[in-house]
């Protein structure tokens, strides 16, 4: 870098937002048409800020779309895997019942209990917190989506099962009208 | 990490004698949340993670409603606690390629860039993870200024009170933060304009 040049690389973030005095931009200019180098630097400046941009607008746009079709196979395999875990499972479970039918639930330890405690005050809290943003306007799919987390976060909890009951409650009354 | 503004609990609550309508952060939040899903998305967060974050947020909405009076306090308040929040997801920043996002995205990349060549394109996504990679590594303190600045149209002395520092460290910081960005495209090889 030219001597002259770190009296303005400086400022020259202040030059291309446009946040110098009339006087400095001016000297700016005037020291960018004679340096190739600070030209440079002003169009990455530009150039990276665009790209940042980019990124940003792409992590508000939905990609879920975009995304599914090229997770399909992963997810086959994944559907796949699951099955057989769950037969394995059911025979495993029924050979255990009929070799041992005498077989007795672990106790419950205090940190297990503890644990289940404070899982379902989270889920209240949470349930609660979804309540009150219920009753305000445009906030249906917020809401929507807050209860589908406490269903699959929290679903052994009683949080879980006052909303499984409650769209229960609701399905009966359509299908009654 | 930002400095410590985690004081997003209780302490920076401001005064609480005469108190609000219990409605008025959530008012805040529900008008504002389109703003702090910017904030989540120029942290890096995608938009599924941008909208678990709000919901966190929207959780500690609910258990401070009452503490605070001034909606200017309310406003930095949420935006420290959605900051704060998406600092915790660190390692979800910024993880989409950038070779996706060319694919996925054509016209977005086109409006900004103006690259619309096979050539072009390529050289672009090259640059773009790039720059991808320094953002995802940049330090929180920088980026959120940056995002503030240039994705919420927030100028220096907005941001200077959100986070209640001067509006020189602003400055400085976008500087140091602008500098860092081109300096590796920079590396790289660019044309003068």
């Amino acid at each position: 870098m030219k001597p002259s040049c770190e009296q303005f690389v400086d400022r020259l973030v202040d030059y291309v937002d446009g946040a110098l005095p009339e006087e400095e931009a001016g000297a700016v200019a005037r020291h960018l048409a004679a340096c190739e180098r600070c030209r440079q630097t002003v169009s990455a400046l530009d150039r990276s800020l665009g790209l940042a941009k980019v990124l940003w607008e792409d992590n508000l746009g939905d990609r879920t779309a975009a995304d599914s079709h090229a997770r399909k196979p992963q997810r086959r395999v994944v559907y796949c895997l699951a099955t057989a875990a769950s037969i394995l499972l059911t025979i495993g479970g029924l050979t255990a019942l009929v070799l041992h039918q005498d077989v007795r639930q672990p106790p419950v330890t205090f940190a297990e209990a503890k644990r289940q405690v404070a899982r379902a005050g989270a889920a209240a809290q949470l349930l609660a917190a979804t309540h009150i943003l219920a009753r305000c306007e445009g906030t249906e799919s917020m809401v929507e989506r807050q209860y589908q987390y406490i269903l699959r976060e929290y679903a052994d909890t009683p949080a879980a099962a006052s909303i499984k009951a409650s769209r229960a409650l609701n399905l009966g009354g359509t299908h009654n009208d | 990490m930002v400095e410590d503004r985690s004081r997003d609990s209780a302490e920076d609550a401001g005064p609480v004698s005469r108190r609000p309508p219990e409605s008025h952060l959530l008012g805040v939040f529900l008008r504002e949340r389109e703003r702090l899903r910017r904030i989540a998305a120029g942290m890096g967060m995608d938009r599924a993670d941008a909208e678990d974050v709000l919901q966190d947020v929207s959780v500690q909405v609910v258990r401070y409603a009452s503490r605070f009076e001034q909606e200017n306090v309310m406003m930095r308040w949420l935006i420290r606690t959605t900051v704060n929040r998406c600092l915790t997801e660190h390692r979800r920043r910024f993880r989409h390629k950038a070779s996706r996002i060319v694919k996925r995205r054509p016209e977005l990349v086109q409006g900004v860039t103006g690259a619309d060549s096979a050539m072009e394109q390529a050289g672009l996504s090259e640059e773009l993870e790039i720059v991808r990679r320094t953002l995802r590594e940049l330090d929180p303190s920088l980026l959120l200024v940056v995002v503030l600045r240039y994705f919420c149209d927030l100028d220096s002395k907005e941001i200077a009170e959100t986070l209640q520092m001067n509006a020189s460290t602003v400055r400085a910081r976008l500087r140091e933060a602008r500098m860092l960005l081109a300096g590796k495209l920079l590396r790289r090889g660019i044309e003068p304009r």
